[in-house]
């Protein structure tokens, strides 16, 4: 065999084993999305959305509960890691740039994105659970929030470093404050990415049933009151599917689906305004 | 013809920070108003850290010294009570690359005068038209204002940060390689703008390229290894220049 | 394109320049025939003027070609700019040689009204105006019929020496003007081949055709 031939053939192997990866891949999603969007639209009803739990066995009432406590706790844990995490990376990567401090928060933010959420969990449930005696929203907002803080924090400071330096300095040259430069053209130029970032994390989180299981808990009745135990999608998802009704599965279906489909629309609905904010 | 000094350099030396040995040795230098003035010399030779001392660009980073001074109108830029944010709006800044900020081609031209506090809705427009006219690009943008600068082409992106330095109305310009990201033809329009824009503002420009310096400016300093070895006008740069150095790198033979 | 106003400032020196040049011949001829030294002043006045221009123009052309590195057309264009300066200078040179013997042929009284003189003189001045016009709208048309005019300058000069003979045989008294107004006819006669040599450069200028030392008919 001469060196062309063999070449080739290195070539087409190549090609053949990762073509056959990147379907295995595509397989096994468009079939776990295609199961979910199965078993979960049949089960999918008005009175999910409209009415709490009905007591166990009994295959009535809805969700209502866990959908508004999903997004209670969803949006607090928003509203306190995205700030933080936002100005963090902020920190890190335009005052602090370069410093050995800045180094150090990136390095424990890269640790704990990788700590698993149970871990996380845990931790909260002894500072927030623990002395308080009983679970709450509370707890379980700081547990997503603590998850998403080094997520949002890392990309901020991702996306910062890539706006180059001389756009800052052209910013400078006009004489604009550091707080006005940062202000004015760093997050806009980095805004995509930030974004970007920020629906990651909240996808992320709010996917996560670990760290709720032990901070929010869950609820079988309605509330808003963040200092009491909340249910939440996820933690519902979970004690439905591992229940033993059949009633009880369906619902667990329904509520994937949501939690599916709701995170696909926020992704597709994000990505099509920076697409068309930014569109040149 | 009678010629006003805008910035006299005096025993000016530069220290990045860390650095024993300066990166501008006691340059002495006269800058005059509305002239262009090209700081010209081979690659390291300190011609862009003695623009960017102009507007103190270098305090941007912690550890920088000077020494000596630079008088603009007779006021030293270097002593510590000088206002960095009204200097550089008498200082404007034009950079190698073209920097348009994420925002509209309006608001970027409008953006050093909303620093300034203008909110006048007519005042803002009246300005930014006429920095866009002054800068020659009013005609290629009038009608689409309200687009993302990063729509325009490279050429027109420069014009764009010219008319936006303009905007505030400085005294002085710097311009830093302006065209050494683009095409010939473009290139030549942002040298046609130079020249016609030290009717208004006193210009000083560092380049790499020689006949660009030459074709544009009135004046020209030759720098080398952190030293100004010449200075004089341009006609004479280029056709008799005292110094061996200066003739050797002009005619080609370094550099 | 910055280098346009730069040629066009060279080039509307260059016709200051000439219309001196051309005032100063005028001048110094005038001189002669109306036999009045007052004419004379106006020579000696513009006189320092075209040279200092000529000293101007040249360090502007060649600043120019140090700055712009001009090819081709401009290029033609600033060499020819180059010699059109000097050969201006030149018309005034010999302006300044025929002002010299004006002098001395007005110390005596007139030899006689002259006839060919006056002719020579509109027809060279005429030479060097057409062709500065030439140089300024780079006309060769106009360039070849200033060329094709210097034949008859030559025959006029020709005319002009056998009729001063004749007069200088007349009576040897005559000689002494004679021989002076023969050198101002000569001056004229060189007066017609630097705008011959004028107009040739604006053929090169437009066309890159080199004419000097060529007949026009082999061309």
């Amino acid at each position: 065999m001469d060196i062309k031939t063999k070449r080739k053939l290195k070539g087409s192997i190549a090609l053949i084993l990762s073509t056959f990866a990147a379907f295995m891949g595509l397989f096994w999603l468009v079939f776990i999305i295609f199961d979910v969007l199965r078993h979960g639209i049949t089960a999918l009803n008005l009175e999910l959305f409209l009415e709490d739990p009905a007591p166990p066995g009994i295959p009535e009432g809805g969700l209502r509960n866990a959908f508004v406590g999903q997004l209670l706790i969803t949006s607090v844990a928003t509203l306190i890691g995205v700030p933080l995490g936002v100005l963090g990376g902020t920190f890190i990567a335009e005052y602090a740039r370069g410093t050995r401090f800045a180094q150090l928060i990136s390095i424990l933010s890269d640790i704990m994105v990788s700590v698993p959420s149970i871990v996380v969990g845990t931790f909260i449930y002894a500072i927030m659970v623990k002395p308080f005696g009983h679970f709450s929203g509370w707890a379980g907002a700081a547990a997503l929030a603590f998850i998403m803080i080094p997520v949002v924090l890392r990309t901020t400071e991702d996306m910062l470093k890539l706006v180059p330096w001389t756009l800052r300095e052209a910013a400078f040259a006009l004489g604009a404050s550091y707080f006005r430069v940062i202000k004015d053209v760093v997050y806009r130029a980095a805004a995509t990415g930030i974004l970007t970032g920020i629906i990651l994390a909240i996808a992320r989180v709010a996917g996560e049933t670990a760290p709720l299981l032990f901070t929010s808990f869950n609820n079988s009745y309605f509330t808003l009151n963040m200092n009491e135990p909340i249910a939440s999608l996820t933690v519902t998802i979970f004690n439905y599917a591992m229940g033993p009704y059949e009633d009880w599965h369906e619902k667990a279906w329904a509520a994937a689906f949501i939690i599916t489909v709701v995170i696909l629309l926020v992704t597709i609905i994000t990505r099509s305004i920076i697409h068309w904010r930014y569109k040149t | 013809m009678e010629e006003k000094v805008k910035i006299q350099v005096n025993n000016f030396s530069f220290y990045y920070a860390g650095a024993d040995k300066p990166a501008l040795k006691n340059i002495n230098l006269p800058v005059y108003e509305n002239r262009v003035t090209a700081l010209i010399g081979p690659s390291g030779c300190g011609k862009t850290t003695l623009l960017r001392s102009f507007n103190r660009m270098h305090d941007l980073y912690h550890g920088n010294r000077y020494e000596g001074e630079i008088l603009l109108d007779g006021q030293n830029i270097l002593s510590d009570d000088i206002d960095l944010i009204d200097l550089r709006s008498r200082v404007g800044m034009v950079f190698q690359k073209p920097t348009p900020f994420p925002m509209s081609i309006f608001d970027n031209v409008a953006y050093g005068l909303r620093l300034r506090g203008i909110k006048d809705k007519s005042e803002l427009e009246g300005r930014v038209e006429k920095a866009l006219k002054q800068a020659a690009l009013w005609d290629e943008v009038k009608d689409r204002l309200k687009d993302s600068a990063s729509g325009l082409s490279g050429g027109q992106q420069q014009r764009l940060v010219i008319a936006r330095a303009l905007a505030v109305e400085p005294e002085v310009l710097l311009f830093d390689e302006p065209t050494s990201a683009l095409d010939p033809i473009s290139t030549s329009k942002i040298e046609e703008l130079v020249v016609s824009l030290k009717d208004t503002v006193t210009i000083i420009i560092v380049t790499h390229n020689m006949q660009q310096a030459a074709r544009v400016s009135d004046y020209t300093a030759f720098m080398y290894l952190g030293e100004l070895i010449e200075f004089d006008k341009t006609d004479i740069i280029f056709t008799s220049p005292k110094k061996k150095l200066t003739e050797d790198y002009v005619s080609g033979r370094f550099g | 394109m910055l280098l346009k106003p730069r040629l066009e400032e060279i080039r509307d020196r260059l016709i200051k320049m000439a219309e001196l040049a051309d005032l100063m011949i005028e001048n110094a001829i005038k001189a002669i025939i109306e036999h009045n030294p007052e004419y004379l002043k106006i020579v000696d006045e513009l006189e320092p003027q075209v040279d200092q221009m000529e000293i101007e123009n040249e360090t502007l052309i060649i600043t120019t070609i140090a700055r712009f590195q001009p090819e081709a057309k401009y290029l033609r264009i600033l060499v020819m700019d180059l010699f059109v300066n000097r050969d201006l200078e030149r018309i005034g040179d010999h302006a300044e040689n025929i002002k010299e013997q004006a002098e001395r042929i007005l110390t005596k009284p007139k030899l006689k009204e002259y006839v060919d003189l006056p002719v020579m003189t509109d027809i060279v001045i005429g030479m060097v105006k057409d062709a500065v016009k030439a140089l300024e709208t780079l006309d060769t048309e106009l360039a070849r019929d200033v060329i094709s005019r210097d034949d008859k300058v030559d025959a006029l000069h020709e005319q002009i020496i056998r009729e001063i003979y004749t007069y200088m045989v007349e009576d040897p008294k005559n000689i002494k003007v004679g021989i002076r107004l023969i050198t101002v006819s000569s001056n004229l006669e060189r007066v017609a081949d630097i705008a011959t040599n004028l107009a040739e450069e604006v053929i090169y200028m437009k066309e890159g055709k080199m004419l000097r030392h060529q007949n026009l008919g082999e061309e």
